[in-house]
């Protein structure tokens, strides 16, 4: 079930992601470009979710590198949102 | 004071000077098929610009493209008779308020840059040739 | 990581999720596009999401009830799409 949520939350990211970067592709506006990357950066916010309380023992915990990587993209977005947008 | 009719199709289908000066010069002689280029030099404008502008009202469903003719031509042929109706409001505020339709114009272009980057972010998730996502 | 680090980035999730979507109901009012509605409620459940994670007392199970938060922000996201894409089929432009 939590599984299917991550799972769930990775897939929605990677299409935002897809469809970003399509976008970006055709029409050549940085703010795309951002926010692609922020929603590349969720997606695997989310599968390193996924992995690390499914997958890995408890004795590896990447919620670090989880919540940094969660960070830098929501930063990335912002960044775009504020600087590309006139 | 501009009527919604007008505000609404200003802002949609006719959506820059080219654009208006064609419609108006379509709708002074309905019957006529005009092509590209006779546009381009009726109104002074390069021959790409009239072609893109041209097209431009088709896609507004305000002009049709006239099949019977050898070259690509265009004729007046307003998708609905609100907007007949509305062209013609139009035709008649261009002369009596000019200015009032020139400033309106220019502020829908303003916003329309300003938001441009926003819009290419929405339309981004436009589904290539799907309705559905998932 | 030490408790003091994950509530610190938790926190500073929360703000980022938060000032996101703040940005997004802005360009929402220049461009009257509903789907930038909802990324801004999306952005608002992320911003949630965080929120709990940081306050509430890494207890397993308890923390797992944020994660249904992520999933109304992502689905929220679904969601859009799906009324966007709609509407264009509406009104062929």
């Amino acid at each position: 079930m939590i599984e299917a949520i991550y799972a769930l939350c990775a897939a929605a990211s990677a299409l935002c992601a897809a469809l970003l970067f399509r976008g970006f592709r055709g029409s050549r506006t940085s703010l795309l470009f951002w926010s692609s990357l922020c929603f590349v950066g969720l997606a695997i916010n989310n599968i390193l979710l996924l992995i690390d309380l499914v997958f890995l023992p408890t004795t590896v915990d990447l919620s670090l590198p989880r919540t940094i990587v969660a960070l830098a993209s929501i930063s990335l977005l912002i960044y775009g949102l504020i600087w590309e947008v006139k | 004071m501009i009527s919604p009719g007008i505000q609404r199709l200003l802002s949609t289908s006719v959506a820059n000077h080219e654009a208006l000066q064609t419609l108006l010069l379509m709708r002074r002689e309905p019957e006529r098929s005009w092509r590209a280029d006779e546009v381009a030099t009726a109104l002074n404008l390069g021959s790409d610009l009239a072609r893109s502008t041209l097209q431009a009202l088709v896609d507004g469903q305000l002009l049709r493209v006239d099949t019977s003719a050898a070259a690509t031509a265009y004729r007046y042929a307003p998708g609905s008779s609100v907007d007949a109706a509305v062209v013609d409001e139009l035709r008649q505020a261009w002369l009596a308020q000019p200015l009032e339709i020139i400033r309106f114009m220019n502020a829908n272009a303003i916003a329309r840059t300003r938001t441009e980057a926003i819009r290419a972010f929405a339309d981004a998730f436009i589904l290539p040739r799907g309705r559905r996502d998932d | 990581m030490t408790t003091h680090t994950a509530t610190f980035l938790w926190g500073a999730l929360t703000m980022a999720c938060g000032v996101t979507a703040l940005l997004f109901l802005r360009f929402w009012r220049l461009s009257r596009d509903r789907l930038l509605i909802y990324f801004a409620a999306a952005f608002a459940a992320l911003s949630l999401n965080w929120l709990l994670l940081g306050l509430i007392d890494p207890g397993e199970e308890s923390r797992h009830y944020a994660y249904f938060i992520r999933l109304l922000g992502f689905a929220l996201i679904l969601a859009g799409i799906f009324d966007k894409n709609r509407r264009q089929a509406r009104v062929p432009r």
